[in-house]
């Protein structure tokens, strides 16, 4: 049965309420200078900083993220019913109030924060790690959510089959658990890690708009429109970067997961 | 398809393929798991190379019992061995800490083939070598062996997804067999294949067991499964042993619910008297089983082959010796068409005339007629 005219009329509308800001922006990108505006040492700055947080806050999705996900598929029903919840909740949850809830547990006055502070002098809001830690509070329950999706359709029957074969529950995990929810590990963390380098409001929030240390390419770029760090032109390239690397992830995951089916 | 000799009744069961070296060793187990509709209990002894088959209906308790035996179900009381006295191994005691399943020796083998995806055939089949500690080569080369086992050289190299289900479930039970277990647990291991499919990978299932010796626990509910395959059989009733026998007496004369309805057989419940069995204030005629006789005034399973059952058009009367009972099936076989009643029996009306049963041709379900067995054999309610 074919859609009614009019409904495919609104889809169209739809359609454009997601493209057409893209395609605008597109056409304020100043192409003559895009090499330079790319490579000024602010923007520079601003890549190199953002690859190096988000690479590492993917690590520490995958580290904390791969157990969490795992106990969750494995938990019973109203148990898992709970965790995913815990989970779900920093995905729904603007992310500014995200990083308030950082900046209270781990600030020089909150909770965990102060005590540190009183012990080391060290404290974490402000400094590149700070970016880190609230990347991965953001990224983390993608990589958890897709993962443990994966390792729950998956079942236990595998791992079952290669314990009665002999195998104990490390080489279960790793020759058996490991390569079976592969499709789903790389997809979740592709998904945490653009989240990571996407992430603004958490880490504008905890770790402040200091340039070289914790300014970010989605900081630079809202920086850049509040006239000072780098150049309009500039914060255009880098958006038009981040957009690329977007519509490639997402082709990448599709073309992925359709490999993966066959 | 079977190639060994069994015995003739219940009490002469033992592991058959003589002249073989078992590698499988005996298997004494003293079942007792609690789920929330039951208790499962059950008492399994197995002498090395012997095959037990379980049957029963779906969640009469089969799979907890394989569960507790290859581990993954915790016992609520009751214990595991394997082998016998000198070289017998704990498994499951009261106070004692569960063997895992990795160091127990018994492979599981499954409806689902369950291959691993991410490795090729032989890989699959040198798992179990490798897991237990057998060296790369070592392992690579007796995969390749059990691949020729099933017929399946060929494809060696290929990835799992590549072949039929068929096809699947022998490079299965290839993995199974070169995991070298002392026990096998079978799980409805044909259920996922096509008819055209089963008798040759059961074909090679009978045929390695018998090579290799080794033990069995085979879950079923078909009975040609177990006549194949099994050397006795269990037959569970919600999480209960109701019956143990050779497949040949099960087929012949079973004494359970379970067991009549498997080898076509009518059952009805009632309470024994010293000619028969009263159901609903009828006397039934019938004679206790020789091999469990029931005592008088008890609650017993009377037992009626269909065509000792004669279809009556009054629903009850006493001095016919009929119960009442509403038609849930009227199916045909061969020639020969049986009447399925909700009181249990089955009367075979190929000889009888059709008219004279219902007045107005065959009987349809939902049809309320009466139920006349000839001569009930008289079963105990709790066999072993």
């Amino acid at each position: 049965m074919s859609t009614p005219v009019w409904l495919r009329g609104i889809a169209v509308a739809g359609l454009a309420v997601l493209v057409l800001p893209l395609a605008g922006m597109l056409t304020r990108v100043r192409w003559s200078t895009l090499g330079e505006d790319l490579l000024s040492p602010t923007t520079l700055q601003a890549l190199w900083l953002s690859l190096l947080t988000a690479a590492c806050s993917t690590l520490a999705c995958l580290v904390l993220g791969f157990p969490l996900a795992l106990v969750i598929a494995r938990a019973s029903a109203r148990l898992a019913a709970v965790l995913r919840a815990a989970v779900m909740v920093p995905l729904v949850l603007p992310p500014m109030v995200g990083g308030l809830a950082l900046l209270s547990l781990l600030g020089r006055s909150g909770v965990v924060g102060r005590p540190i502070f009183e012990a080391t002098g060290l404290s974490l809001p402000y400094t590149t790690a700070g970016v880190v830690v609230a990347q991965t509070f953001v990224a983390m329950p993608f990589l958890v959510i897709t993962l443990e999706g994966v390792l729950r359709t998956s079942g236990q029957g595998h791992e079952w089959v290669a314990a009665s074969l002999g195998a104990n529950r490390w080489r279960v995990l790793t020759r058996v658990t490991l390569p079976l929810v592969a499709p789903g590990l790389v997809a979740g963390t592709v998904l945490a890690f653009a989240r990571a380098m996407g992430e603004f409001g958490a880490t504008a929030l905890f770790a402040g708009n200091s340039q070289g240390i914790t300014r970010t390419m989605p900081l630079a770029i809202y920086t850049a429109y509040n006239g000072v760090g780098v150049s309009q032109d500039s914060a255009l390239a880098l958006s038009l970067l981040l957009l690329i690397s977007a519509i490639v992830i997402v082709a990448g995951l599709r073309s992925w997961r359709e490999e993966a089916v066959r | 398809m079977s190639t060994g000799a069994r015995g003739t009744g219940a009490t002469d069961e033992g592991p058959r393929s003589g002249g073989t070296t078992h590698r499988g060793s005996g298997l004494s187990a003293q079942i007792e798991v609690e789920r929330t509709a039951f208790t499962v209990r059950a008492d399994l002894t197995l002498a090395p190379g012997q095959r037990l088959a379980l049957l029963g209906a779906n969640g009469a308790g089969k799979s907890t019992i394989l569960g507790a035996l290859a581990g993954t179900v915790p016992l609520s009381a009751g214990r595991i061995s394997l082998g016998e006295a000198a070289t017998e191994r704990v498994l499951d005691a009261p106070g004692r800490r569960s063997v895992p399943a990795h160091r127990r020796a018994i492979t599981l083998l499954e409806q689902r083939p369950l291959l691993f995806p991410h490795l090729d055939l032989v890989g699959n089949v040198a798992f179990g070598p490798r897991s237990r500690g057998s060296g790369r080569r070592a392992s690579r080369d007796l995969a390749l062996e059990w691949l020729e086992r099933v017929d399946l050289t060929d494809h060696a190299r290929q990835r799992p997804y590549r072949l039929s289900g068929g096809q699947q479930q022998r490079v299965a039970l290839a993995r199974a067999f070169a995991a070298g277990p002392s026990v096998i647990l079978l799980d409805e291991p044909f259920a996922a294949l096509d008819a055209e499919t089963v008798p040759r990978v059961r074909g090679m299932l009978d045929r390695e067991l018998t090579r290799t010796g080794t033990t069995a626990v085979l879950v079923t509910h078909q009975l040609s499964d177990a006549w194949d395959l099994a050397d006795t059989c269990l037959v569970l009733e919600a999480g209960r042993v109701r019956e143990q026998a050779s497949p040949e007496h099960l087929v012949t004369a079973p004494r359970s619910r379970f067991g009549a309805r498997l080898a076509g057989f009518g059952a009805i419940e009632g309470e024994t008297s010293a000619q028969g069995l009263r159901v609903e204030g009828v006397l039934l005629p019938g004679r206790p089983d020789p091999g469990s006789p029931p005592r008088r005034g008890v609650r017993a399973l009377g037992i009626a082959s269909p065509t000792d059952v004669e279809l009556l058009p009054g629903t009850a009367d006493a001095s016919l010796a009929s119960v009442p009972g509403r038609v849930i099936g009227v199916r045909a076989s061969a020639g020969r068409v049986l009447v399925e009643a909700d009181n249990g029996l089955i009367a075979d009306v190929t000889t009888q005339r059709a008219t004279e049963v219902a007045g107005q041709g065959l009987p349809v379900v939902g049809s309320r007629l009466g139920f006349a067995p000839r001569s009930l054999r008289l079963v105990g309610l709790d066999v072993p």
